[in-house]
């Protein structure tokens, strides 16, 4: 999956969404880069441009920590 | 100017809009949603956190979406606030009985088999009786701004809605 042109901070935060158990990330099309699901059915998008990657990065780890609560 | 960042609650999965909010917010409105639960996380530069929620309530809802809250996590039972403040369930549960204590202690928001308090009031009554850390006036703020979203909803077409308005400033 090509993650060229997305801020190196939401790559990271992906790459802890990869390492963790019961995430995965979909790639879309549009203003929307793709989608980070869990795997109870939720999912929070990824933006690939946007005017603040950082908020973005932390709002994927807020979703993996929340999601990771109900395992 | 300050960067507010909170979620709020809509009516039905806003992962539908995700292309529509992108292009009203240029990225600062993120949806999350699935299961029939919805919810937009907001970044707003504004002068005060009241500004900031009304403009997320316009730019989200000119999508088509409706604001029905904010996220807070204001509604707490007495083990919650047992766990948060370090102490044993029995002595919050004697505290809220007025069996200990100075009394006066917050009224819960809903009764029955499982009372449910409101975190701010309950905080800011152990910061003024126990020296404990006070809410902040954004906690505060956001879990107000919750119940007059909510309450906006329940009074849509109400007759006596903007009397009823005037009741946030009644002293």
């Amino acid at each position: 999956m090509s993650r060229k042109g997305l801020h190196k901070e939401i790559r990271k935060a992906l790459d802890e969404a990869e390492a963790t158990e019961g995430f995965k990330i979909v790639e879309a099309s549009g203003h929307t880069w793709g989608w980070l699901h869990c795997s109870c059915g939720m999912k929070i998008a990824i933006y690939s441009t946007g005017t603040n990657p950082e908020r973005g990065a932390q709002l994927i780890r807020q979703f993996i920590r929340r999601h990771q609560e109900h395992r | 100017m300050t960067t507010y960042a909170f979620t709020v609650v809509v009516d039905r999965d806003p992962t539908d809009y995700a292309d529509a909010l992108y292009e009203t917010d240029q990225g600062d409105s993120v949806p999350e949603g699935g299961n029939g639960q919805g919810s937009v996380h907001v970044t707003r530069d504004a002068d005060t956190l009241a500004a900031a929620i009304l403009d997320a309530v316009h730019s989200v809802e000119s999508v088509g979406l409706v604001v029905t809250g904010v996220q807070s996590d204001d509604l707490v039972s007495l083990k919650d606030i047992a766990a948060r403040l370090a102490r044993t369930y029995e002595s919050v549960r004697l505290l809220a009985a007025g069996k200990r204590g100075p009394g006066r202690f917050p009224t819960p928001l809903s009764t029955g088999q499982w009372a449910l308090y409101s975190w701010t009031e309950v905080a800011a009554w152990f910061a003024e009786h126990y020296g404990t850390e006070r809410p902040s006036v954004f906690d505060r703020e956001i879990a107000a701004a919750d119940h007059l979203i909510r309450a906006r909803r329940m009074l849509a077409g109400d007759a006596n809605r903007a009397e009823l308005s005037q009741l946030v400033t009644a002293s």
